[in-house]
């Protein structure tokens, strides 16, 4: 291990550690940048740094109808679907899966993290934080989600791309919505988010693209404001005012530079790929995290909830992958989402790979739990009927990882016969974490102060998967 | 080579044995060993210090616990961490030398002493040491206080005392931090090294749980001959302070400038046109004083003031049914203030709130601050300056705070209880009869209520803890509570607490100006906690009213008060503005229109304006006023930029740029007034000239509809380019 460990310094003024982030952004020249990264990106495709993407499933995928089959289980755990044998001997995965089963020997499965928490907010929480959140339940977390801790670390002024992009429902375009928030880092260590669903026809990013209007009055703006915004600046020796000034030439540039703009803007990728992808939300924003890391993002995180925002959703089938009988006859959602979903996780898996970025770009696609091995009929909702349904189930799960350089085509750990906990290799959400943090070269032992000023370690435990280390480097 | 070392060591060692005179002090392990580990952070909280330990490894946090350190290292892990037979063996040592692959890194050097006293301890057969060996008291740093110059640096030496009464040079493995990293960098051996920054800066020394402070005052020399007048005790405090450091105030700030920032200081809104106008026209010595009091008659004062006890005191709608009591809260915050309340009275009522929301609404507190630890670490937080948090766990690391501590003063809301009032998720709180007590963790002991500092308190089980508590809270000889309030305050209208953060009053973290918190706390309970009294006497005095614009002197002053560290608009307060400068009525769900965002009543009503929270409306979820960020980020100037609510209402039909347009009187006239809306200020010749010729240079050659068009755009781009200056979005 290269990162060297800073000794606990104790308390910290948060102003102090506003004045290290401002200072970190003086005497940056965007248009050097935008040359500079314009010059790596023609040398080859090879990222200037790591980066991750990283898929989310709220709700929490079966792990019994994807990774973790159980066909020799009671009917009442089983399910309807039959396993398929795979590119692997011996894996075996949901008969739902076709195109993944041509890939497994490019990604593989975890079966063995699980957690406490069944509740979404506290699985939510639980995750995206990789600490044990005060309570159980409830969105809003009170430490800092994965995300903020990356931005933090990895937000450089001579990177014109926001560190963290988080792509989500129109909807469900709240920070807090997937415990996203940033706590004690602040509001501007936040995901900057994409909202809308990148296969609609009318879909753009908003506040980055200009209206028709403001383009052509930009530039006269610009030098009105430069002409009266005569403030001494010599009267903030804060930093705040100099923070100030070179976000707004950022956003300007974000405004105006057409490299950013453009790696927000899926029409510029053949519509061949995007049809690999799939015409879904899942499709086209699996396809935009490819893109925005080869622009220069760090840590990509795509929600996958609802397939087809804006359209009705078949009939027994619910919003995300909350599988409840109330909800949904689990097996006709599944019948429903399982095929758009494999759509486009193997196309992110081809594009990974056949662009070479499987060793710079590591993904993740997890949810915050599994779901009950023994099935649940009750009556639907909206169908009134009586239905099958999996309730939230945190002591047992099934991810997927690949890229980050590591050896692909294995099934890590595993659980009992009913699909219940696990048996062998048993982690935690925070050992993917860790194994994320390596990946991105964050020391997750360093700390961060919360508002008491006590230093929080960035991971308070875990430790990198062994199997997930990047091989023959 | 190792072999030779060995020899060697051995060698000297038994020579040392034989010279009885001269043997060596025997080891122990608390006293000898543990620095070591503490000094090469070995435990602290990143490392083999936090609670799951490190790769199997673990120790206490920064070596409170040595008799469980001593466990791990002597007993655990089958005995390979200390190798008592070939010491140098040791997996304590190889690791820490990092001669075996140790993820930590290299930690100590084999050359060093550190590490031949490790060797001798584990040769020794790794004493524990005996009850009967003298245990330290108490650390000094020599020079405790010095005047440095720019530049200039000093060596600190450190010394242990023990209860035997024997000293002992402890420099070498000490900690050191300064509190001021911008004026100066300390070594790891207590090498003080100042940079050109004058004015004063403290290091903490750290030993094994002891604290010790070295002050520098580094003045910067310049002569002070011209001093602003003084109006009361702060300017005499201040203006003493500059001298001795040397460093003139800037000028005092003329008029416009004094009555936007005290406006918006006092009651978080710009002033309108028409006060300005008034203002600038009156011309009574003491109008200044005169606009301080109307301003903290005003109502818009309370709900301003509101706005911030709200969310320190968490007042928060978690949920739908809370909103009554979260309305409640705020009313009775808003009234308390409009009131002027006594500050005694006001912390007394919500420390030891009794009863329900329709009695008494301060007990809504106690609904968002439900554990008796949480209420504890609140309170001597948000009242008392000091934080306990570090304690519940372990010896506070900088603070002579122990667990005992924690759990003693934690006690006095050992006895509150709730129970279902009336209205649904509403609770009525009370004492429940019994002896107030709470289990130190780590003892397992019962303690019953003591204050900070202070004795257990022998109290009858009918009566309440916390009025014990708030008695001593305002006790005159407190120590913390006014100090707390005055420090907080003096935040709020100079933007650097005389203490910084303002809620962190320790010995290891003193005061800019000691004098100056003294007679601040002093007069604020002589006049019987009066709030007004405090604003009153800080806004009326010359060191709050001088100008911010830096002479050849202070420009990179940041503590000292030579002149007025602007500040960025809160979010609530800048909403407001910008609203008011596009001339928008708000319109928050559940408000009459026009409510101002700082006068909500709780967070849940703005939750999601994406402005309020980019620009950093706390959440009410801690008693931190950290927790309001003034931050930058690049959402915020994304959105001041190019937000489609802000470029709607710029465009909108009857907005301010469609009436300016549709106004007949000559644009310079129109101009002035944007500048007095936004500014507060008569715009320059300069100015009217730059934004007219923008007028005309998108009007030129127009006619008619199309001219017109053309000179709303204009209007438009005038405001645009008005709220997105400095000026406008600081108090300056």
């Amino acid at each position: 291990m290269t990162a060297t460990h800073i000794p606990c310094c104790g308390p910290r003024t948060r102003r102090s550690f506003l004045e290290m982030g401002a200072i970190s952004l003086l005497g940056i020249n965007l248009s050097d940048v935008l040359r500079a990264e314009t010059a790596a990106k023609n040398a080859g495709r090879k990222l200037k740094e790591k980066s991750v993407i990283f898929v989310w499933l709220p709700g929490g995928m079966s792990h019994l109808e994807s990774y973790d089959m159980k066909p020799d289980a009671p009917v009442e755990y089983r399910g309807v679907f039959n396993p398929i044998r795979t590119k692997v001997p011996g894996t075996q995965i949901c008969e739902l899966f076709p195109q993944q089963a041509k890939l497994t020997d490019k990604f593989n499965i975890i079966r063995s993290i699980s957690h406490e928490f069944s509740d979404h907010g506290g699985g939510h929480k639980r995750f995206m934080t990789g600490r044990i959140p005060a309570l159980p339940t409830g969105f809003v977390n009170d430490a800092p989600s994965v995300q903020s801790i990356v931005s933090r670390k990895l937000q450089h002024a001579d990177n014109p791309m926001p560190a963290c992009v988080a792509g989500v429902d129109r909807n469900r375009s709240g920070i807090d919505v997937f415990s996203l928030g940033a706590a004690y880092l602040g509001p501007s260590a936040t995901p900057f988010l994409v909202v809308g669903d990148p296969s609609a026809k009318d879909f753009k990013v908003e506040n980055i693209g200009l209206t028709p209007d403001m383009e052509t009055r930009l530039d006269d703006r610009r030098h009105l404001l430069e002409g009266i915004d005569n403030l001494q600046r010599d009267m903030d020796r804060s930093g705040l005012m100099d923070a100030m000034d070179t976000f707004s030439q950022r956003a300007m540039g974000m405004l105006t530079a057409t490299q950013v703009r453009d790696a927000f803007d899926l029409s510029k990728e053949p519509t061949k790929l995007r049809e690999r992808y799939g015409w879904s939300a899942y499709g086209q924003r699996g396809i935009l995290a490819r893109r925005l890391v080869e622009a220069g993002c760090r840590f990509v995180t795509m929600v996958w909830e609802n397939p087809f925002p804006g359209k009705t959703i078949p009939k027994n089938c619910t919003y995300n992958w909350d599988s409840h009988a109330v909800n949904c006859d689990m097996f006709a959602d599944s019948r429903w989402r399982m095929p758009i979903y494999d759509q486009a996780v193997s196309a992110l898996i081809e594009d990974i790979y056949s662009r070479g970025l499987e060793k710079d770009v590591l993904v993740v696609v997890t949810g915050e739990f599994g779901r009950t091995p023994k099935i649940n009929t009750q009556i639907g909702t909206q169908t009134g009927v009586a239905q099958p349904g999996r309730d939230h189930w945190p002591n047992a799960m099934s991810n997927i990882v690949f890229g980050g350089g590591m050896a692909t085509g294995q099934i890590i750990g595993a659980t009992n016969p009913r699909g219940e906990f696990p048996i062998e290799r048993p982690l935690s959400p925070n050992d993917l974490w860790a194994t994320i943090y390596q990946h991105l070269g964050i020391n997750y032992n360093d700390s961060f102060d919360d508002f008491q000023g006590r230093p929080m370690p960035i991971l308070p435990f875990g430790d990198p998967i062994a199997e997930l280390m990047p091989v023959g480097a | 080579m190792r072999t030779l070392q060995l020899i060697l060591l051995t060698t000297l060692l038994t020579v040392m044995h034989g010279l009885a005179a001269d043997a060596p002090r025997p080891l122990n392990f608390a006293n000898d060993i543990v620095p070591i580990l503490t000094k090469g952070s070995c435990n602290s909280g990143g490392c083999h210090g936090k609670a799951s330990g490190q790769n199997g490894f673990k120790l206490s946090l920064l070596g409170f616990e040595p008799q469980e350190d001593y466990e791990h290292i002597v007993k655990e892990a089958r005995g390979r961490r200390v190798f008592p037979a070939a010491p140098e063996q040791s997996l304590l040592l190889t690791k820490g030398t990092a001669q075996v692959p140790h993820g930590g890194g290299k930690k100590l050097d084999p050359k060093s002493e550190e590490y031949q006293d490790l060797i001798r301890w584990i040769n020794e057969g790794m004493p524990y040491g005996s009850d009967s060996d003298p245990k330290m008291v108490s650390i000094s740093v020599e020079p405790p206080v010095m005047t440095l110059p720019l530049k200039g640096s000093q060596q600190l030496k450190v010394t242990a005392h023990y209860s035997d009464g024997s000293t002992r040079d402890v420099t070498r493995r000490a900690l050191y931090e300064a509190n001021e990293k911008a004026m100066a960098e300390t070594s790891e051996t207590g090498h003080v090294q100042l940079f050109d920054l004058p004015g004063d800066v403290a290091v903490m020394v750290r030993y094994q749980g002891k604290v010790a402070t070295f002050r520098a005052t580094i003045p910067l020399g310049a002569p002070v001959d011209k001093l602003p007048p003084v109006r009361n005790y702060i300017d005499d405090l201040v203006n003493a302070k500059l001298k001795t450091i040397g460093m003139p105030p800037s000028d005092l700030a003329d008029d416009s400038t004094f009555l936007r920032r005290v406006t918006l200081d006092i009651t978080g809104r710009l002033p309108t046109a028409a006060e300005l106008k008034d203002f600038l026209a009156v011309q009574d010595p003491q109008k200044r004083s005169a606009k301080i009091d109307a301003l903290l008659d005003s109502p818009e004062y309370a709900e301003f003031f509101a706005n911030k006890w709200s969310a320190l005191l968490r007042n928060q709608r978690t949920q739908p049914t809370y909103a009554r009591g979260s309305y409640l809260f705020w009313q009775w915050i808003r009234d308390s203030i409009a009131d002027n309340k006594p500050y005694d009275h006001f912390v007394r009522e919500v420390v030891a709130a009794s009863g329900d929301l329709d009695q008494h609404p301060p007990v809504a507190w106690y609904r968002q601050v439900k554990d008796m630890k949480q209420q504890m670490e609140d309170v001597a937080q948000l009242f008392l300056g000091t934080r306990m948090q570090c304690a519940q766990c372990h010896h506070h690391p900088f603070e002579k705070w122990s667990q005992q501590d924690y759990y003693s003063f934690a006690a006095f809301f050992s006895t509150v209880s709730r129970k279902a009032s009336g209205q649904k998720d509403e609770e009525l709180i009370f004492h429940k009869r019994g002896t107030a007590t709470a289990t130190n963790i780590r003892t397992k002991a019962n303690v019953v209520p003591a204050s900070l500092g202070g004795e257990p308190l022998k109290l009858k089980p009918e009566q309440d803890p916390r009025l014990q508590l708030t008695e001593w809270m305002s006790r005159q000889d407190n120590p913390f509570f006014a100090h707390t309030l005055v420090n907080r305050y003096w935040k709020h209208f100079f933007n650097r607490g005389l203490v910084e953060p303002e809620d962190d009053m320790r010995e290891t973290n003193p005061p800019v100006n000691p004098e100056l918190l003294n007679a601040l706390a002093a007069d604020f309970t002589k006049s019987g906690y009066d709030m007004k009294h405090l604003i009153r006497t800080i806004v009326n005095s010359s060191t709050y009213q001088l100008s911010a614009v830096p002479n050849a002197f202070n420009a990179r002053d940041r503590q000292n008060f030579s002149r007025y560290y602007p500040k960025r608009l809160n979010a609530e307060v800048l909403y407001d503005a910008v609203n008011r400068l596009l001339d928008v009525e708000t319109n928050f769900a559940g408000q009459a229109p026009g409510t101002r965002a700082v006068a909500l009543p709780d967070n849940s009503y703005n939750q999601s304006n994406y402005f309020l929270t980019v620009f950093g409306r706390p959440d009410s979820s801690s008693a931190c006023e950290c927790e309001r960020t003034q931050e930058a980020s690049l959402a915020q100037s994304l959105h001041l930029l190019n937000a489609a609510d802000i470029q709607t209402q710029l465009a909108r039909g009857n907005g301010r740029a469609d009436v300016l347009t549709k106004d007949p009187r000559p644009d310079d006239d129109k101009i002035t007034d944007l500048y007095h809306i936004a500014l507060s200020r008569d715009p320059n010749a300069a100015e009217v000239k730059f934004a007219t010729a923008h007028i005309d240079k998108k009007t030129n050659g127009k006619k008619d509809q199309e001219a017109f068009t053309a000179k709303k755009e204009a209007f438009e781009d005038i405001l645009w380019a008005l709220l997105n200056t400095k000026e406008f979005l600081f108090n300056h």
